[in-house]
């Protein structure tokens, strides 16, 4: 595929990969506009809030899933355009990224669960309430999410971490675009860790800042490299 | 990058991986040995009472283990990078199997804290909320099994596979890649018979001293590739 070591004019997997990453931007940012507002510092208030928009709440779930696809997609474009310097750290981090993408695809299902589960609950007869509402909290952020999804943001962030001291060590990729990456990864890291003691709720609001500049982290990568890799001959 | 078979000195990818198998192993014996555990494995509500009494403990523990399993897969990255052609379909395989395990480490040891955490809620639920808050441990705990006994299976797979690469390729030293085959393929099988019988004692038991050989085994690989690469 990229024998060649940098961005290959015309090469498939750059072309691709690029597209990938402005799409994966779009997504993320569609998907991410209405969880961004909306208010669940705890477990009550988000359950109600979830209640009310519980189909917004897969719509979301889903475009979140797809753009991390896109966005995983892209970065193994960038893991093939590097092939000496720094080679190691970019392979290393595809390997993680791709785990990190099933386990984030893991979360949204509980997400989408979360919903159905929800709107279950509601529709319930009083018989039945107690019963669907442990349902609930299962699919919930002190159920099977409050474990999984501090995980979920170490491994992606460590991953970034890594493909940007790859892009860094490589050459080929603006240093500017190495470094910001880096960063997100050494503060996604350390959030992730915390997130483990403290739960998903304490610090959800730090996570949305950081995913958001992370989605235009991959739109600039996505640019960077669409400019080289679609290029026309002169 | 690894078109050369063996340990290439100087090649970073394995220098990471030595430098991940060493600090994977150790981290992954410190995790073990602070996990809490109850003294009888068949009785789920003692089992997770004791991970949710110290649940502090029981999150460093996990996190400590999970560091050590992403550091393991890096190791086993350079293990099946520097195995280019004889046994090399063994070590692809394995290496592919080793990530698909690590996934489900991560899923298991989520379950782990989240367990810890919903026994620390049923603890110190009101009366009335009580059975509720035990529904929710229960189906956790439950659900953990089945997770366990396929990530046993899968991760220990992956291993062997390994070591059948290692034995192939004439790479490692043979007593090295013989261990490894040896150590790893019965933690597989013991997977396969937890699925069936549930949690006992017994098995538990052979697992933790199997999965300490083969921590050492991991290390003394590490210690091995590292004093080549770097």
């Amino acid at each position: 595929m990229a024998q060649q070591e940098g961005i290959v004019r015309g090469d498939p997997l750059q072309k691709i990969g690029s597209a990938s990453l402005i799409i994966g931007f779009i997504l993320l940012t569609i998907g991410g506009i209405w969880p961004l507002f909306v208010d669940f510092s705890d477990i009550q208030t988000g359950q109600r809030v979830f209640g009310e928009h519980a189909v917004l709440l897969q719509a979301c779930a889903l475009l979140l899933t797809f753009g991390f696809w896109a966005a995983t997609i892209g970065m193994a474009g960038v893991h093939r355009s590097i092939i000496a310097g720094g080679a190691a750290w970019a392979r290393l981090s595809f390997y993680f990224l791709v785990m990190g993408t099933t386990l984030w695809t893991i979360g949204m299902s509980l997400d989408i669960s979360y919903a159905a589960a929800l709107l279950n609950w509601q529709a319930a007869p009083e018989a039945g309430k107690e019963a669907a509402h442990n349902v609930v909290v299962m699919f919930s952020g002190v159920g099977f999410g409050r474990g999984l999804f501090p995980l979920e943001v170490i491994v992606i962030w460590m991953a970034y971490a890594f493909m940007a001291i790859g892009m860094i060590r490589s050459g080929i990729y603006a240093r500017w675009l190495g470094w910001v990456g880096l960063i997100l990864g050494l503060v996604g890291v350390p959030l992730g860790i915390s997130q483990t003691f403290t739960g998903r709720e304490a610090s959800l609001n730090i996570f949305k800042g950081l995913l958001v500049i992370t989605t235009f982290w991959f739109l600039a990568v996505g640019i960077w490299v669409g400019r080289k890799a679609w290029r026309r001959a002169r | 990058m690894m078109a050369q078979q063996g340990i290439v000195k100087g090649d970073a990818l394995q220098r990471i991986g030595s430098a991940g198998f060493i600090l994977g192993a150790i981290l992954i014996v410190i995790g073990n040995i602070l996990l809490p555990r109850a003294v009888d494995a068949r009785n789920v509500q003692e089992m997770v009472t004791a991970m949710g009494q110290r649940q502090f403990l029981t999150q460093i523990s996990a996190l400590l283990i999970m560091i050590g399993i992403w550091a393991v897969m890096t190791g086993a990255a350079g293990i099946y990078r520097s195995i280019t052609t004889g046994g090399a379909a063994w070590a692809r395989l394995g290496f592919y199997f080793v990530v698909v395990g690590t996934a489900l480490w991560i899923v298991n040891l989520a379950l782990d804290m989240a367990s810890a955490s919903a026994v620390a809620n049923w603890l110190a639920a009101p009366a009335t909320g009580r059975d509720a808050a035990y529904d929710v441990v229960s189906a956790l705990s439950a659900f953990g099994l089945g997770v366990f006994s396929m990530n046993i299976t899968v991760y220990w797979m992956a291993f062997a596979f390994l070591g059948v690469g290692m034995v192939r390729s004439a790479a490692y030293p043979r007593w090295l890649s013989w261990a490894g085959l040896i150590l790893n393929a019965p933690v597989a099988s013991l997977g396969i018979i937890q699925i069936v019988t549930g949690r006992l004692n017994t098995l538990n038991l052979i697992f933790m001293v199997l999965s300490l050989l083969s921590a050492l085994w991991i290390l003394a690989t590490g210690i091995w590739v590292a004093r080549k690469a770097w």
